[in-house]
């Protein structure tokens, strides 16, 4: 055998050691997997409210009061954890917290229109999740002033208000 | 010195040292690692599809690996096991979240090997139960898995 082909063989044999050394270090007995996720802010409401009465007493506006008729009603909301909601009325497209807008009532016979304020607090504060047990309580505030009701004409007036939350 | 070098003799002792140096690769391959990860099947990412905590679904994600037990007949014995950055071997978990979520999110995880002869492919398949986050805080969590192979 010539020396020739005695270093083609040994080349040859080098070759093939390196592959089967790549192929052994290149395989591996343990593996490492990143696992990752994303849970993304998010508010809802999870009870309706009961229907809010802004009076005076009795479920009446004194016409000759010198003060401002009030109402009231609450609602339950989750958010995420450490989130806080903002809110928004009859779908004005601008959220926060509190929410204020006026509303005009509608009186049911006079189809008269007696403007409310109408304002949505968290007062349950930031959420702390959305399972079963973390609702919060959000309060819907209701109010007439003097000079709004003191010339209205006498009826039951009336608005279905739309609210919506979302998170900040 | 110079001749001995160039002699068949010197040659046929390098080539024998080569043979040698490969036997021995080779039987320190199969006797530590008879199953392993194969190359591009060392590392990998599973991202869970949106945890969306209001409807809170479980949910599932995978990644398969390819792996190699030399000779086959080891995929009866091979024990495939892991180990979670933020959890531990029985129980995955994801840590993150604004503010940080003490908790963490738990996953399980689960191994099975399909496929013929010494390649096959390894499904991880992980798992989070929807009440496991519905009350997790807002944000982006992650973990790392090591995968590990007996004999």
């Amino acid at each position: 055998m010539s020396m020739r082909i005695i270093k083609n063989i040994l080349v040859g044999a080098l070759a093939l050691l390196g592959l089967l050394a790549g192929e052994v270090f290149a395989q591996a007995t343990s593996a490492t997997v990143t696992v990752s996720a994303v849970v993304p802010k998010a508010c809802r409401f999870y009870t309706s409210p009961a229907p809010m009465v802004i009076q005076h007493g009795g479920g009446e506006i004194d016409p000759t009061s010198l003060t401002n008729a009030t109402g009231s009603s609450t609602l339950s909301y989750r958010c995420s954890n450490g989130v806080s909601p903002q809110f928004d009325i009859d779908t004005s497209g601008t959220f926060a917290s509190p929410k204020t807008a006026t509303v005009n009532l509608v009186g049911a016979v006079t189809l008269a229109n007696l403007p409310a304020d109408i304002t949505v607090t968290a007062t349950g504060g930031p959420g702390t999740g959305l399972g079963g047990s973390e609702n919060k309580t959000a309060t819907i505030g209701g109010l007439i002033t003097p000079a709004n009701f003191g010339g209205a004409a006498p009826d039951t007036y009336s608005k279905t208000v739309t609210i919506d939350i979302q998170a900040q | 010195m110079k001749r001995l070098r160039n002699s068949p003799a010197a040659i046929r002792t390098k080539l024998g040292a080569c043979i040698l140096a490969a036997a021995l690769g080779c039987a320190t391959g199969t006797a530590f690692a008879a199953c392993e990860f194969r190359s591009g099947s060392t590392t990998g990412s599973v991202v869970f599809p949106l945890l969306d905590p209001v409807t809170a679904p479980n949910v599932t994600a995978a990644i398969q690996l390819n792996v190699r037990c030399q000779p086959a007949g080891d995929f009866a014995i091979a024990q495939w096991t892991w180990t979670s950055a933020n959890g531990g071997t029985s129980t995955g978990r994801l840590a993150g979240g604004t503010p940080a979520y003490a908790p963490g999110i738990a996953y399980s995880v689960g191994i099975a090997v399909a496929g013929s002869g010494p390649n096959r492919t390894l499904t991880l398949t992980l798992q989070i139960a929807g009440p496991n986050y519905t009350n997790a805080s807002a944000g982006s969590y992650s973990d790392v898995l090591t995968l590990m192979v007996t004999p």
